[in-house]
């Protein structure tokens, strides 16, 4: 006989991945299958939580729907991140650029040719980056949750987050080029106060550039075990 | 009633089971179950993601709670988007529902000719 126990570990661990998912679920399950035991009244313990696990339906099932919801939340929540990521880039440079004149500091002319290439290169992999994730956040925004089955949702799911990975790639090469930028002005400058706003601008935009890598790869690690928890899910709708 | 015909309609079916008050999964399905006359019997499974679902849309909110039996558990309540949602689909339903009862009818007479 399968027992509320063993039914909740097989939910929990197919929801491993995410451990605050899991538990959350595990939770929620539970409180139902409880309430259904305890309204299943004249009948006997075990025979009651048969009977309540028949009426919920496969675990795997379950598990695979609420893993691919998660999983589009996390894609959705990266798509917002970006754009935040993109802003404060954006920020950091117009300071930046504001300091400079400001203080009266330009590239000295032999560092010109290269601080031109690599504004240039900054300039292109910095609206690339906002392109793709405009692209992505509006294709999230636009028609995001009307959906089919647990496969075409995850299918959906990869495609946003190649998107997503695609503007990540521009905003580090742009980050890349801010941070070179920033080196060529201050080489032929004395270390000062007035130098570290530049290097405090440049350090808060890697920052978030890394904060939003460690995140994407999160994200993206999930893809696997939730792709063959909605291949088990196929696989339970053929059968 | 047939499962596939319901799940086509699951989303509307539980924002209309959760319009009287908040409640939890189980409390949401008892209600679907008892306004619809036992017709409506879905795995119970299956209204989780459907609430999950409709939370990440704005519909629903959620919070977990300390049920009287001490254990945790989650109350979904409608929000005003909700709402909007329920009563815009409540129209369309009730068009759809409109134009096949008539279509219907007219199969049916012209089935028994007077």
């Amino acid at each position: 006989v399968i027992v509320i126990a063993q039914y909740l570990d097989s939910l929990a661990s197919a929801l491993s991945f995410d451990r605050a998912l899991a538990q959350a679920v595990r939770d929620e399950v539970e409180d139902h299958l409880r309430e259904a035991i305890a309204a299943d009244r004249g009948v006997a313990g075990v025979q009651a939580e048969g009977r309540a696990l028949a009426r919920f339906g496969e675990p795997y099932a379950l598990a695979a729907e609420i893993a691919v919801l998660s999983l589009a939340k996390q894609t959705q929540k990266t798509s917002v991140f970006t754009l935040l990521a993109l802003l404060a880039a954006l920020l950091a440079m117009k300071f930046r650029v504001a300091w400079y004149a400001h203080m009266e500091w330009t590239i000295s002319e032999e560092w010109k040719p290269l601080g031109t290439l690599v504004l240039s290169i900054d300039r292109y992999a910095f609206w690339i980056s906002v392109f793709f994730a405009a692209v992505f956040w509006a294709s999230i925004t636009a028609g995001w949750f009307a959906s089919g089955n647990c496969m075409d949702f995850l299918k959906r799911v990869q495609i946003f987050l190649i998107l997503a990975m695609t503007s990540l790639c521009a905003l580090l090469v742009s980050v890349a080029g801010d941070a070179t930028l920033t080196i060529l002005q201050l080489l032929p400058l004395e270390w000062s106060m007035s130098v570290l706003v530049p290097v405090a601008l440049t350090s808060a935009e890697i920052v978030c550039a890394c904060a939003l890598v460690m995140y994407f790869l999160a994200v993206a690690a999930n893809i696997r075990p939730v792709r063959a928890l909605a291949d088990r899910r196929q696989r339970l709708d053929q059968t | 009633m047939e499962g596939e015909m319901l799940k086509g309609h699951l989303d509307l079916i539980v924002l209309a089971a959760l319009a009287p008050r908040p409640a939890h999964g189980y409390a949401v399905i008892e209600e679907i179950r008892r306004k619809s006359g036992q017709a409506f019997d879905l795995p119970e499974g299956t209204i989780y993601p459907a609430l999950h679902r409709l939370e990440q849309t704005g519909m629903l909110s959620s919070r977990w709670l300390i049920a009287e039996s001490g254990r945790r558990r989650r109350v979904y309540a409608l929000t005003r988007l909700g709402r909007r949602a329920l009563a815009k689909r409540q129209a369309v339903w009730r068009e759809f529902s409109q134009a096949i009862s008539g279509l219907l009818s007219g199969a049916k007479r012209g089935k028994n000719p007077a």
